[in-house]
Formats: C-alpha cells, structure tokens, sequence
C-alpha cells in the first residue's frame, strides 16, 4: 500500500512541480521584459501592468513591434477597464459559476456517456468562457492571440492529467500490466507529448486550433454513431450470444499457468530507447538552448525501437504477441493528438489496444493508464516549463468540482433516458459541434452558439 | 518560519481530510451505481479471462469487447468521481496563493527562489501518507468494511 502511495504522490508532485516550476519562471524578471525596467517608448502606458506574467508581457511587447499587430493590441485591450484573464485589461473574466455549472455537465456526460465528457470540457473552454472569442478579436498571428491559445490548451490538459493521475493508481490496483507494452507505449507516447507542442506552441491559431478540435469532435461523434447503427448493434448482439453460449458450457480450463508471463522481449535495448526518449522530453524542457540534441535523442530512441522485435507473453497460459514498434507508433500517434488538441488519450489507447492488438481488456486497463499518465505529464511539463503557458488555478478549482457533483447526478438520471437515446443525443450533439468548428476554424463561418 | 509550516501543514490536512470525506459522501450516495458498473466490468473481464483458459478463442474475443464497452463507461465514471478527492487541495493552494502569493522562498541554486507550491505540496504528500497510515492502523484494521 505504501508502495502505491509513493507512486500516486509521485507522480501528483511531478505535474505539482511542473506548474510550481512555472509559476516561478513567470515571477522571475524575464529576460526579454524585465518586470523593473520601463517598457519601449513605443508602448502607450497601460498596456504592461505590474502583475502580468512575463509570458504575456512579452506577448505584448512583441505586438507593438509591428504596426498592424500594434493596431490590433490597441483596439482589442481596454487600458480603461480592470486586468481579467491572464492579467489583461478588458479581457473576458472566465466566471466561476459558470465555469463549476459546465463542469456539472461534463461531469453528467463522464458518469452517463463516457470520453465525450473530455471533449465538452473543450467546448466550454472555447465557446463558453468566451476565452475563444477573446483570443479570435487579436486576429491572425497575433502574439496575444497564440497564447490565449496555448492557456486554453493546457487547461483542458491540467483536467485531463489529474484524471489520468486518480485512474492510473485505481488500475495499478489491479496489478496487471504488460511492462514490455506500458514501455514501449511511453517510447512513442513521451516523444509525440513534447515533440508536438514544441512545433505548434505558440505557432497554433485559436482558429486553426478550433479547427483541429472540430475534426476530432466529429471522429468521436462518428465512432457514437458507427455504435447505434444495425450494424454495430448486430455486431454487439452477436458478442453478446457468444458470451451466452460460452456461459453455457463453461470449460473451465485445463491451463494452469496464471497471469502474466513475458516469453520473448528484448529488455536493454527497450531501456536503452525509453532513457533516449525521456532524456529528450527533459532535454527539451531544462536546458535551453542546442535544441538539436533533444532531436537527436528523440529520434535515436524511436529509430531504436524498431530493432525491438517482437515481444511475447502468455496470458492465462495463452500466448499473446506483437511487433514492438507498433505500440511505439501507436503511442507517439495518439499521444501527439491528445497533446495537440488538448484531450486525454484514454479513449484512443483501450480501442487500439483490444481492437488492433487484440489484447484482454483486464491487461489494457491498466498499460493504457499509464500510457495517459506518462504522455500528460510529458505534455504538461513541455507545456508549462519550457513554453511557460499560463493557467487560472481557480477555475480549475470550479471544474473540478462540478466534475464531481455532476458524476453524483449522472448515475441517478441516466435510467430515465435509454443508453441507446444518449448517445443519439451526443451524435447530433457532436456533428453540430465537429461542423460548427471545422467551419469557424478553417472557413471563418460562424454557426449560432460556436 | 516553522510558524508557516506548521500553518500550512494543517490546512493541508484540512484538505486531505476534505477530500476523503468526499469521496465517503459519494461511496454513501452513489456507491450501489459505482459498484453495480464496476461489478459489470470485472464479471466481463472475468468471463473472459475463462473464455482465454479454455482456449475459445472467438468467445474470448466476443466477450472481450463487450467488457471493453462496459469498462469505458466505468473507468469514466470513476475518474469523475475521483475530482471529488482533489478539489480541496485547489482551494488550499487558491487560498495560500491569494494570502502568500507573493513571498518566495530562497534556494540555493534558483536566483529568484520558489513560491509557495513546493512547499505546500510537500505538506499535502505529508498529510496524505500520515492520514493513510492512520486510517488504516485505527480504523480499517478495526474495521475492515471502512476500508
């Protein structure tokens, strides 16, 4: 129990420690916008206040070098009205009601549906605070904008990442986890959660951004609807049937050995790559400058996991086995989305995993969890250390909150409506949504309520 | 100094013990929903587990994936329960930052030191070992149900 103590607070310390570490980059003097020294002659008074981040300072400052950017820092920030959101005068002040009465919803939709709640988080974050709109107004390539951007981003990861904390340690619980699996996944997994905010933090639009999220929104929305048409429910029927029929002659069986048996892997250079790669993610967020070795590293562990071979394992005396670079593959894919968008992974590794592996759901559980866990808080860490985005603890606060209320109420409400109607509702829901953000992010057509 | 250590070494028990509590009041209002889904999921796994022993390959893979299905829906009903756990630690930290906010703490190799999170998340890993070891010499070894 202790054991699982350490590693639960373990890893609560590491993504603490992230945003301590950031916390206190911002509070330094910056290198580029000293807190003490006055700003540019060019930059009207009004527009640095004294307790803004250096992150957004910076943002500002840079702004004012160019004219039409200057323009637009002018007309979007209200030097006459009090510092909002990320210390801006005149920005949206995300409203903790709200933002707790959002999260009752998200928290409904977790309890009643499942991974669709991950994606409402997003929508409020977006549409709802009015942070989306906020960092729009700035326009294209704005500085102001792209870190709004990156704050929203990294908000949606900060829920996801304590999910992936609480999850991880229930599943350790269960004890069965396919160590060779779990490592190859972090391989892929650690490299695509800092590779990928490293190329388009600070260089993602919100409305490019919004356009990402819309076509993942539609996905998820598609894999509903894939669910509750006759073909998937046959599909379920008939799984059902040979569940029946399997119960009914329960040949309980004649193997003896139990749990799991690694017959074939190669575990030093499996070590050897996982060390590459995490020596990359940390490259990559502690030591500034020669960027180029995080690459080498990165690569170097990627490269070296194609000469993994394949790993083995038994199963309840029934052996399992796969290409070891197509978990790392698998992991540096999916992590890259999560990180990307902003969402959990969660609901991309268990699918992968039963369905392209073929694995026991009792082995998934737990590897997948991991997986989220160590490819969030690499993504986090990449995020908030090395980029240093900036995120409002309070309205974290509200979420989490009404994430709990609201998984209070789901179980008790979800017997008046059908699974089969839920999740009807959550595909309408989500192509309105998907082709209300698609439309904003890449065609500038804006549809009532996106 | 030790004044604030102390100081915030009890709220960070306030916080422990307000997450736990919690998480109680969820287990009394909503444990029957908990464990009914959960119970659905390991009797899957379960059942598939046997399917996998006997070697029927296509009845452990049918069984496989309704047990993927009905573990999603109770692996996302327990992460949002498990929020309940953690928002106390928020409120401390929202309440130390809005009162602290500003204090640093001088370390040796940081130029401008650290702000009061490493601290307290050092007094609420503290909490949270000692609260455990506690429940679980008092309590749950009296009484197992309480786990």
């Amino acid at each position: 129990m202790s054991k699982r103590i350490l590693l639960f607070f373990l890893a609560v310390s590491f993504l603490f420690s992230g945003a301590a570490i950031a916390q206190t980059q911002q509070a330094a003097p910056p290198a580029q916008a000293p807190a003490s020294v006055k700003p540019e002659a060019s930059i009207p008074p009004g527009y640095i206040l004294p307790d803004m981040s250096a992150k957004v300072k910076a943002a500002i400052e840079k702004s004012f070098k160019s004219e039409q950017f200057a323009a637009k820092t002018r007309e979007v920030i209200k030097t006459d009205q009090k510092p909002a959101y990320l210390g801006i005068p005149g920005a949206p002040s995300p409203n903790l009601i709200l933002g707790f009465l959002w999260a009752v919803w998200v928290g409904w939709i977790f309890s009643t549906v499942g991974a669709f709640g991950g994606i409402m988080a997003g929508v409020g974050h977006i549409s709802i605070f009015g942070l989306g709109q906020y960092a729009s107004s700035f326009g294209k390539d704005h500085p102001l904008n792209k870190l709004t951007t990156d704050s929203i981003r990294v908000g949606n990861q900060w829920l996801v990442g304590l999910s992936a904390i609480i999850s991880s340690f229930n599943y350790y619980k269960m004890g069965r986890l396919v160590l060779p699996l779990g490592m190859c996944l972090a391989i892929g997994s650690v490299v695509g959660a800092w590779l990928i905010p490293d190329l388009t933090a600070g260089k993602i639009n919100l409305k490019a951004y919004i356009g990402y999220f819309g076509i993942v929104v539609l996905a998820v929305g598609f894999v509903l609807l894939k669910e509750t048409l006759p073909t998937g429910q046959a599909k379920k029927k008939k799984a059902k049937e040979a569940a029946a029929a399997f119960e009914k002659q329960i040949k309980q069986g004649g193997k003896s050995s139990e749990g799991v048996n690694i017959i074939e892997g190669k575990w030093g250079l499996m070590i050897v790559a996982a060390a590459a790669v995490v020596a990359s993610a940390l490259w990559n967020s502690l030591v500034p400058g020669f960027k180029w070795v995080a690459y080498v590293l990165a690569f170097g562990g990627l490269v070296l996991s194609f000469f993994l071979g394949t790993t083995r394992f038994s199963f309840y005396g029934v052996e399992f086995e796969y290409k070891s670079y197509l978990p790392v593959i698998g992991g540096l894919i999916i992590s890259a989305i999560s990180a990307f968008i902003g969402v959990g992974g969660g609901f991309l590794y268990v699918p992968y995993l039963t369905s392209v592996a073929g694995l026991p759901m009792h082995i998934v559980a737990g590897t997948s969890a991991l997986a989220v866990l160590i490819s969030m808080i690499s993504s986090i860490f990449a995020y908030m250390v090395s980029k240093g985005v900036v995120v409002q603890w309070s309205f974290i606060l509200a979420e989490l909150v009404g994430i709990f209320v609201g998984s209070i109420i789901g179980p008790r409400t979800s017997k008046y409506i059908s699974d089969k109607w839920l999740k009807r509702i959550f595909i309408v829901l989500a192509a309105y949504v998907g082709i209300g953000y698609i439309l904003r992010g890449f065609a500038g057509i804006r549809i009532p309520g996106i | 100094m030790a004044a604030w250590w102390a100081g915030t070494f009890v709220l960070a028990l306030w916080a422990v013990a307000l997450g736990h509590a919690t998480i109680y009041l969820a287990r009394v209002i909503n444990g029957s929903f908990l464990e009914q889904s959960s119970a659905e999921a390991r009797e899957l796994s379960n059942k598939s587990m046997d399917a996998l022993k006997s070697g029927d390959k296509e009845a452990y893979k049918a069984i496989n994936s309704l047990a993927n299905d009905s573990f999603g829906k109770s692996f996302f009903q327990q992460v949002a329960v498990s929020a309940g756990s953690l928002w106390p630690a928020f409120l401390g930290a929202a309440w130390l930052e809005a009162r602290f906010g500003d204090i640093r703490f001088a370390v040796p190799w940081m130029e401008n030191g650290i702000n009061f999170v490493p601290p307290y998340l050092i007094c609420y890993i503290a909490a949270r070992i000692i609260w455990g070891r506690a429940k679980r010499t008092f309590v749950t070894s009296v009484h197992p149900e309480m786990r």
